[in-house]
C-alpha cells in the first residue's frame, strides 16, 4: 500500500463516516404531529392572543378552528385602552418581559422594534420627588428594597407581601413603592399578592430578565400578521352562554341561541368570566376545577392614558411613583401620562364618586403640583380582571385549571400558566401552545 | 521477596507499554432519541411563523483517544480504553432570529476486542484468522452538557446564570471494525459501533429551547441509540504484533 493509496482510502472512508450520520438525520421528522393526525372541529372561546394563537397553531396542523368572541374586536388585553381612538393608537406602551419566549420571537419576527428603554425614576416620598441617587440616601427606602429583593428566595409563611413587610415593622414613607414593586406590577396590590408567589415566579420565570416597551399598536399590527388565518375566523359580538360536553359532540350556545357543535373547545376567557359563571357548563365543572377558578386571584384595575400640553417632569424621566391610590405614573418627553391603579387602590377608586379621570388627575397634582391643569386628553379603561396572581393558598391550583377535562374542554390564557409567567402576554400564549399539544398529542397518540 | 514482585510488576508494565497501541479516532454519529427530538419539534409547532423549521438533533461528530493493549493472547482479546468527545447542534436561522442548541458530551469507555472466531476457538485451532475484521463490546460512562442560544445570547433559565446542565449516564456498546490498510506503522481502522444509553438526561432543555415548559415534556430521553462509524489511526510500535501479523490466509 502506497501513500497514495493511502490518502485515496481513507478520504472516502472519511466521507462516508461523516455522509452516514447526516443522511439518517435528515431523515427526522421537523413537525411533531402528522398532518391532520386530528380531523375534528375545535371552537375557541375568546380572540385574545392566547386564542388567536391557538387557532393559528391548529390551523397550521389542519384542523377545523372556529374562535367566538364576545366583543367587535380581537386582542382582548393586549391592549389595555381599547376605546382610544384612531388617531392615537400608537401610543400605548405595553411591556414585554423577556427576550426567551415565543412572544418575543413572533415580534422580532415581524420586524418590531423592541429597545430596552433607560430607566430614569423619580420616587415621591417624604413630601418630595427624589431621584435614585437620593432615595438611596435614605435609609428606610434601602431596607425596602432589601424587602423585596427578599423575595426572590421567601420561604417563609405564606401570607401577604404587605403583610410580611409590616411584620418587619417597616416605614411607612416607602409603602406606596413597596405597594407598586409587589403588587401593582403584578396586577394587583401588595395587601393581595402572596410572598411565597412572588418567589415562586421568580424562581420559575424562564423568559429572560429583559424588559422592552413596544407600542400596544405594533404588538397588535404583529399579531394581525402572524395571525391573519385565525383572525379570519373570529365570529364577533357573540357571548358563549353554555358548554355542554355531556355527549360525544360538544353543544356550544351563544346568549342570542345560536349554537354549534365540535369535538373539543378550548375557552380562553378572562379569569373573571370563569369567576362570575357566565359560561353555565353541562356537566358541572368539577370541584377541583370550581375550587381552582376562586382559588386563582384577579383584581380589577383602572388604566389612564392622559396628554399633558408640556411635560411637567424633567426631560427625560420615565417613571415616576407617586404616592395615595395611584402610585405610578409612565411618563415620556411628549407630555404623556400612562397610569394604573390595581387591587385595593382601584376600590378605592370605585368607592369615590366622580370622574375616574379627574382622580387621576389629583393624584398626579399631589405629587406634581399644577400638573392637572396642564391635561388636554384623557382617556380611562376600567378591567373587571386584569391579569391573575398568587394570593396566599393558591396550591396548584393554576395546574389543575390547566389540565382538560374529559380531552374535549381545555382552558388556557395567562392565569392557567403553571410556570410562573401567569400575568404576561407571552405567558397567555404560552397556555395556548399547551392546550393545542395536549388536544393534537391524545389525538395522535 | 517485594523486590522480585517490583521487579516483575515492572516487567509486565514495560512489556503492556510497549505493546500497547496508542490510537485516535475520528467519527460521526446517527442519535435516536425521540424525547430530545420532540423538545425541538414542540418548539416548531409553536412558531408558524417560521418558515424555516428546525431540525431534531440527530448526528454529531467526534474525536477520541486511547490505547489498545492486547491482554489474552490465545483468544485474541484486546482491551481498548478510549476518551471521548461529541458535539451534537442544530439551529435554525433568519434574518432576524437565530436559535442555537445542542449538548456537548464527553466520555470513558473501555471494550473488548477479537478476531469473532477466536470467540469460538483459540488462536491456535481457528487456523487463517483474516486478522483484518474483529468485533467488540465495551461500556463506559458519558457526561452531558446542553446549551441553547437564542439570538445570539446564551439563554438563561434563572436571573442571568447562562444555561448549563451537566448530566450523565452509562453506556454500552457493541462494534465491529475492519483494518483497511497500514502505511508504514500507522494502521487505518474503519469501526462502526452501536452505542446504547439507558437514559440521557438534559435537564432544563425544553425551557431553554422553548422558554417555558408548559407541554410538560420529557428531557430525558430513554434507550438511546447512537449508531457511529469512524476513521481510527492506530499507532503500532512493534511491527510484528501477533494480531496485526498477516498470516497464512489472510486476504491482502
Amino acid at each position: 500500500m502506497n501513500r497514495r493509496r493511502f490518502l485515496h482510502h481513507a478520504a472516502w472512508l472519511a466521507a462516508g463516516a461523516i455522509a452516514a450520520p447526516a443522511l439518517f438525520s435528515s431523515c427526522k421528522k421537523t413537525n411533531l404531529f402528522e398532518s391532520e393526525s386530528f380531523n375534528g372541529d375545535v371552537i375557541i372561546v375568546g380572540a385574545g392572543i392566547t386564542g388567536l394563537y391557538a387557532a393559528e397553531l391548529l390551523i397550521q396542523e389542519g384542523v377545523n378552528v372556529r374562535i367566538i368572541e364576545s366583543t367587535n374586536r380581537w386582542g382582548g388585553r393586549m391592549r389595555s385602552l381599547p376605546n382610544i381612538t384612531n388617531d392615537r393608537l400608537d401610543i400605548e406602551q405595553r411591556t414585554v418581559q423577556g427576550q426567551f419566549s415565543a412572544l418575543y420571537d413572533l415580534l422580532i419576527n415581524k420586524n418590531v422594534s423592541l429597545q430596552e428603554p433607560p430607566l430614569h425614576e423619580l420616587f415621591y416620598f417624604n413630601g418630595q420627588l427624589n431621584t435614585p441617587q437620593e432615595a438611596t440616601q435614605n435609609t428606610f427606602f434601602l431596607e425596602m428594597l432589601n424587602v423585596i429583593e427578599g423575595f426572590n428566595t421567601y420561604s417563609g409563611a405564606d401570607i401577604s407581601a404587605l403583610d410580611y413587610y409590616n411584620a418587619l415593622n417597616m416605614s411607612e414613607n416607602t409603602t406606596h413603592i413597596f405597594n407598586v414593586l409587589t403588587g401593582q406590577v403584578h396586577g394587583t396590590s401588595s395587601d393581595q399578592i402572596s410572598g411565597v408567589g412572588l418567589a415562586k415566579q421568580h424562581q420559575a420565570w424562564t423568559a429572560g430578565d429583559k424588559k422592552f416597551r413596544v407600542s400596544a399598536d405594533a404588538i397588535e399590527r404583529a399579531c394581525a400578521n402572524a395571525f391573519a388565518r385565525a383572525i379570519n375566523t373570529i365570529t364577533y359580538d357573540t357571548s358563549i352562554a353554555s358548554i355542554d360536553f355531556t355527549q360525544s359532540k360538544i353543544n356550544i350556545t351563544s346568549s342570542t341561541g345560536e349554537a354549534w357543535t365540535c369535538d373539543k373547545v378550548l375557552v380562553t376567557v378572562p379569569l373573571h368570566v370563569l369567576k362570575n359563571g357566565s359560561i353555565a357548563f353541562t356537566p358541572s365543572l368539577g370541584d377541583k376545577q370550581i375550587q381552582a377558578i376562586s382559588r386563582i386571584s384577579i383584581d380589577h384595575s383602572y388604566c389612564a392614558l392622559m396628554k399633558l400640553d408640556t411635560p411637567q417632569w424633567p426631560l427625560g424621566t420615565t417613571r415616576i411613583y407617586g404616592s395615595g391610590i395611584v402610585q405610578c405614573f409612565d411618563v415620556n418627553d411628549d407630555g404623556w401620562i400612562y397610569a394604573e391603579a390595581s387591587g385595593t387602590q382601584a376600590d378605592t377608586i370605585s368607592s369615590i364618586f366622580g370622574e375616574t379621570l379627574d382622580i387621576f388627575k389629583n393624584q398626579l397634582d399631589n405629587i406634581l403640583p399644577g400638573a392637572a391643569a396642564h391635561v388636554i386628553e384623557g382617556y380611562v379603561q376600567q378591567w373587571n380582571g386584569n391579569r391573575s396572581f398568587d394570593a396566599p393558598g393558591i396550591g396548584n391550583s393554576r395546574a389543575t385549571l390547566a389540565a382538560s377535562i374529559g380531552e374535549k374542554l381545555y382552558f388556557a390564557g395567562e392565569a392557567t400558566h403553571t410556570g410562573g409567567h401567569h400575568g404576561t402576554l407571552h405567558g397567555a400564549m404560552e397556555t395556548g401552545w399547551r392546550a393545542v399539544y395536549q388536544m393534537l398529542e391524545k389525538s395522535a397518540s | 521477596m517485594i523486590k522480585s514482585i517490583t521487579i516483575a510488576l515492572i516487567n509486565c508494565l514495560w512489556i503492556a507499554a510497549v505493546q500497547a497501541q496508542p490510537l485516535f479516532q475520528l467519527d460521526g454519529q446517527y442519535w435516536r432519541m425521540p424525547a430530545i427530538d420532540k423538545i425541538i419539534q414542540s418548539y416548531n409547532l409553536g412558531h408558524p411563523w417560521q418558515t424555516k423549521k428546525i431540525a431534531p438533533i440527530g448526528q454529531s461528530y467526534g474525536i477520541s483517544a486511547g490505547w489498545n493493549q492486547p491482554i489474552y493472547a490465545p483468544r485474541a482479546f484486546q482491551a481498548i480504553a478510549l476518551i471521548n468527545y461529541r458535539y451534537q447542534t442544530t439551529q435554525i436561522e433568519s434574518n432576524v432570529s437565530t436559535l442555537v442548541a445542542g449538548f456537548h458530551m464527553g466520555g470513558i469507555s473501555a471494550h473488548l476486542r477479537s478476531h469473532p472466531r477466536c470467540l469460538i476457538k483459540k488462536v491456535q485451532e481457528t487456523g487463517p484468522l483474516g486478522t483484518r475484521w474483529y468485533v467488540q463490546c465495551g461500556g463506559g460512562y458519558q457526561w452531558n452538557l446542553p446549551f441553547a442560544r437564542k439570538h445570539g445570547e446564551r439563554v438563561t433559565l434563572y436571573e442571568d446564570e447562562p444555561y448549563r446542565s451537566i448530566s450523565g449516564g452509562w453506556q454500552l456498546s457493541i462494534g465491529t471494525g475492519w483494518h483497511a490498510l497500514s502505511i508504514g506503522r500507522v494502521i487505518l481502522t474503519f469501526d462502526a459501533n452501536a452505542y446504547w444509553l439507558p437514559s440521557l438526561e438534559l435537564n432544563g432543555f425544553a425551557r431553554a429551547i422553548q422558554g417555558h415548559n408548559e407541554l410538560q415534556l420529557s428531557e430525558r430521553a430513554q434507550n438511546v441509540w447512537i449508531l457511529q462509524g469512524g476513521l481510527r489511526f492506530t499507532w503500532s510500535k512493534m511491527h510484528k504484533n501477533w494480531w496485526d501479523e498477516p498470516r497464512h490466509g489472510d486476504k491482502s
